[in-house]
């Protein structure tokens, strides 16, 4: 008896002494989008399906395709065509889905992937570093890395590989993705105003992508209740029943940033509302904005901090109030301050200033792509462009920052912004 | 697909063609002769009903000793006739026939069937609750001895015409055929509709196989039936084959589509026939099938598809190359009972569809194959052979209750595949392309009440592997009970 005892224990002592079960996460996709290095993308398509991607670039048909990235090889993807004013016959861009022909199929965690042709950006940078000045600045925005793409062993030219916004991506950034996702779709200039009790109109702008099966009053009504509370709400209450619905410290962080990048096509964009995300937590009213395509970032040096301000309903009732207006303010001298962090004077060159994090960024991210777009020949743009844009760059990130503290000075003194720019006040399509 | 008002009209002619078919069945010389039993035996034990097949032939065995007789058999030939002269004679034995002394012969035959199914699916899809699926009429005969003909077509508006076709009999052993009548492949799809032991034929000979197409064809039999043989050449892949798409074609692209034109062939041995054995074995068969045909790049691939039309397995891969068909059989008939078994397999080629890899643009990937079986059985109950076709002892209703048959078959069908170290996928350049199966067991009673009329009860459980492609959707098992009443004449 007594041996069987001590065997008992034996074996107990053994088994709690082992090692748990080991638990092994997702394949991290952290160094897909690692921008120290240019990666290399290899697609292979069949011609035919290539040649009709191509040729049939304006439709959202899915084509088979196998991706490879580093040693890692994904078969039975589907690459669709995307984008609005970017789309290209020559250089496509590109969403790559991993679930689309194979079921739950994923690649690093992710469901899909973006790649984004940079037609609208000749330097290629502007939206890889704004969305990592937004992420600085404790933006929620989407990862991206550059890469040289290979269609079918052919150099395709320089992409952006962009994480794409959908319930993986927002599990990351929110802790949580099971909640409703709204792709913003540019139709027309608005700019929150009511648009009344019918649903659909609001489906028309915020497409869902995720929940997709749900019913129009659960996707759409907290959008319709947010955009009657900016139009409706009494003043006195504003404040309170916007913030129900949207973290306005957060949104004006989001709008100063943008202000600052002179972005004039994003939230407060000439054209109205464009290019962003709307996350809603499920169980919340509260939605959140996720920043997209920031191609038109790095605009006009002189770009006016109270660009289209007064046409969006929320950022016009929010300037009229002076808090907020420092709100603003304070986010955008934020972000000049983020991107001009560690610039100081050169020790070695007085009177020189050692430049800040972004132009640092943008020095070395030039370094990594610049002899891969030079060859990239399906980009629309000359070589000489090219190099224009990337210098062009260099100044912004050198002398936005002392503008827009400027601009900030004298607005809160009550003046106006320094810059009219009759050209963007008055309207610009893509 | 019938009417509601077609089908009394159905009833009545089976009804009405009662007396005359008892009538036809006293003993009668002639209708022991060979050319009746040569009609008996490539029908069935009935007539008319192989007009789905080649001619009837001339001298060869008695039809209990053809094992499996009522598919693709070369019964025998002319046999002597009692008549003399060049007398012209319109004789009513097995059915209405118009006789020129020996030279001449011209048989006419009718097919009614009406069906009254119901089912957990919505059947109005695939013709309702009652329908009438064939309503044929058609001419079957020789001349000279050497020539034979069919001429069958469907007694509806818009009807096709289903075998045309005429047969060339220099020796027994060395026919031609021409015309439009069944590819040679796979036992089950060569039995006629009026002569299956279910309502339906299983789906890997209804889908798989082809069924009938314009071509030519030799055939004969040999070492008294130990060893036939049929090989053909045809225009297309078989009239059941959906029509072929090409792929998409760029603007200004031209491709062209290769020629349909199939091969097929078929053996079947008896491999005990002329062994020293209890006949009882003797009727064992075997029996091979194989055919080519090329299919354009597309998504031509064949597709799955419940009894009753569901789609559970739709077009979606791309296909270019041959299509290669194989099928191997087996069938017994000993005494009232009767096993039989087939396993048919289409392997799709796959050339230059795939999206390529570092060692090449758009590589070839593994064919893309389809494959069906069926296992079934059927017990007499009133103890008739089964050899060659039930034919009641006691017809309905002078001489007694007809013949009573009990049926039990199991079958599979599925699709996707490829190359299997690959997960499958539905992408439709998927080296493993996800597919779908249905399992079907089929439960039945046959009632033969004479050699013109018959009854079949069918309970029918269908079982789809991936219920989402189910009839009824989420629900993979469905049950239907299909009742039908047939005149053959």
């Amino acid at each position: 008896m007594k041996r069987w005892i001590v065997g008992l224990l034996l074996v107990a002592g053994a088994w709690l002494a082992c090692p748990g079960p080991v638990v092994r996460g997702q394949s991290s996709d952290a160094p897909l989008f690692d921008d120290g290095t240019l990666h290399r993308v290899d697609l292979w398509v069949n011609s035919r399906d290539w040649a009709f991607l191509r040729a049939n670039f304006q439709l959202n048909d899915y084509y088979p395709a196998t991706l490879k990235w580093r040693d890692q090889t994904v078969r039975n993807v589907g690459i669709r065509s995307r984008g609005t004013g970017s789309r290209s016959p020559f250089k496509p861009g590109l969403r790559v889905d991993f679930s689309r022909f194979t079921t739950g199929q994923r690649f690093l965690g992710l469901k899909a992937l973006v790649l984004d042709n940079l037609t609208q950006d000749a330097s290629f940078l502007h939206e890889l570093v704004a969305m990592k000045l937004f992420r600085r600045l404790e933006i929620q925005a989407p990862r991206e890395a550059l890469a040289a793409v290979y269609v079918n062993n052919t150099y395709a030219g320089v992409y952006a590989v962009v994480e794409e916004p959908d319930d993986t991506a927002m599990a990351r950034m929110f802790g949580d993705g099971s909640g409703y996702l709204h792709e913003y779709k540019w139709l027309y200039e608005y700019r929150f105003e009511d648009l009344g009790d019918d649903l659909e109109r609001y489906r028309a702008l915020f497409e869902p992508r995720t929940r997709e099966l749900e019913t129009s009053f659960a996707l759409f009504e907290p959008i319709a209740a947010m955009v009657r509370t900016f139009n409706q709400a009494p003043d006195e209450e504003f404040e309170e029943k916007a913030s129900e619905y949207l973290d306005l410290s957060r949104f004006l962080a989001y709008a100063g940033a943008q202000a600052y990048l002179a972005e004039w096509d994003g939230l407060l964009g000439y054209a109205g509302l464009n290019n962003f995300y709307l996350y809603r937590r499920a169980g919340s009213h509260r939605f959140d904005i996720v920043p997209w395509d920031e191609d038109n970032a790095f605009g006009p040096l002189d770009y006016p901090l109270d660009s289209y301000h007064e046409g969006n309903v929320l950022m016009r009732r929010l300037m009229e109030r002076e808090p907020w207006r420092d709100v603003y303010f304070s986010a955008v001298l934020a972000a000049a301050a983020s991107a001009e962090e560690g610039r100081e004077a050169d020790p070695e060159a007085p009177g020189v200033l050692a430049g800040g994090w972004m132009e640092r960024e943008i020095l070395r991210l030039q370094a990594l792509v610049r002899e891969r777009g030079l060859a990239d020949r399906f980009k629309p743009f000359t070589n000489e462009e090219f190099e224009q844009a990337s210098a062009a760059m260099l100044t912004f990130a050198r002398e936005r920052g002392g503008i827009t503290k400027a601009d900030v000075g004298r607005m809160r003194a009550g003046r106006p912004s320094a810059s009219a720019l009759p050209a963007l006040r008055a309207g610009r399509r893509k | 697909m019938g009417s509601l008002s077609d089908t009394p009209l159905a009833v009545v002619v089976a009804l009405l063609s009662l007396a005359r078919p008892i009538e036809a069945r006293l003993p009668d010389p002639f209708a022991r002769g060979p050319i009746a039993e040569a009609a008996q035996e490539q029908a069935g034990g009935r007539p008319a009903a192989a007009s789905e097949k080649q001619a009837p032939g001339k001298k060869g065995k008695p039809k209990k000793q053809g094992g499996q007789p009522r598919e693709d058999q070369n019964p025998p030939p002319e046999a002597p006739d009692d008549t003399d002269g060049k007398r012209v004679r319109f004789v009513w034995k097995t059915g209405p026939s118009l006789r020129v002394g020996k030279d001449l012969r011209v048989d006419f035959r009718l097919k009614l069937q009406a069906d009254f199914r119901g089912s957990d699916q919505d059947l109005e899809p695939a013709g309702g609750t009652l329908e009438l699926p064939r309503r044929r009429f058609g001419v079957k005969g020789h001349v000279f001895r050497v020539v034979e003909f069919e001429v069958e077509r469907d007694l509806v508006q818009d009807g096709v015409w289903r075998d045309v076709y005429v047969n060339l009999r220099p020796l027994n052993a060395l026919q031609l055929q021409a015309g439009k009548f069944k590819v040679p492949f796979s036992r089950e799809q060569l039995i006629g509709s009026t002569d299956l032991d279910f309502l339906y034929r299983s789906l890997a000979a209804e889908i798989l196989a082809p069924n009938r197409d314009v071509g030519f064809m030799l055939h004969g039999q040999a070492w008294h039936r130990t060893v036939r043989y049929q090989v053909g050449t045809f225009r297309g892949d078989g009239e059941n084959t959906p029509a072929f798409e090409p792929p998409p074609l760029l603007t200004g692209e031209e491709i062209a589509l290769p020629s349909a034109r199939s091969v097929a062939g078929r053996v079947i041995v008896r491999p005990l026939a002329p062994l020293p054995v209890p006949a009882i074995v003797k009727t064992l068969e075997i029996g091979a099938s194989a055919m080519r045909s090329d299919l354009p790049e597309g998504q031509n691939h064949l597709q799955g598809r419940t009894i009753f039309g569901t789609r559970f397995f739709r077009r979606g891969f791309y296909v270019n190359g041959p299509r290669q068909r194989t099928g191997i059989d087996v069938s017994w008939s000993p005494g009232p009972a009767s096993v039989s078994a087939e396993y048919l397999r289409v392997e799709d080629a796959r050339r230059g569809v795939g999206v390529g890899d570092e060692n090449g643009l758009d590589n070839d990937l593994a064919p893309l194959p389809a494959r069906g079986w069926y296992v079934g059985g059927t017990w007499a109950l009133t103890g008739e052979k089964k050899a060659g076709g039930i034919e009641p002892r006691r017809p309905f209703p002078l001489h007694g209750p007809g013949a009573i048959e009990i049926a039990a078959r199991y079958e599979g069908l599925r699709f996707g595949g490829g190359d299997m170290s690959e997960p499958p996928s539905r992408s439709p350049r998927a080296a493993n392309a996800a597919g779908n199966a249905e399992g079907i067991v089929t439960l039945g009673v046959n009632w033969y009440l004479n050699r013109f009329i018959r009854m079949q009860l069918n309970g029918i459980r269908e079982r789809v592997e991936d219920a989402s492609a189910s009839p009824v959707p989420g629900r993979a098992s469905v049950w239907t009970v299909a009742c039908r009443l047939q005149f053959v004449m």
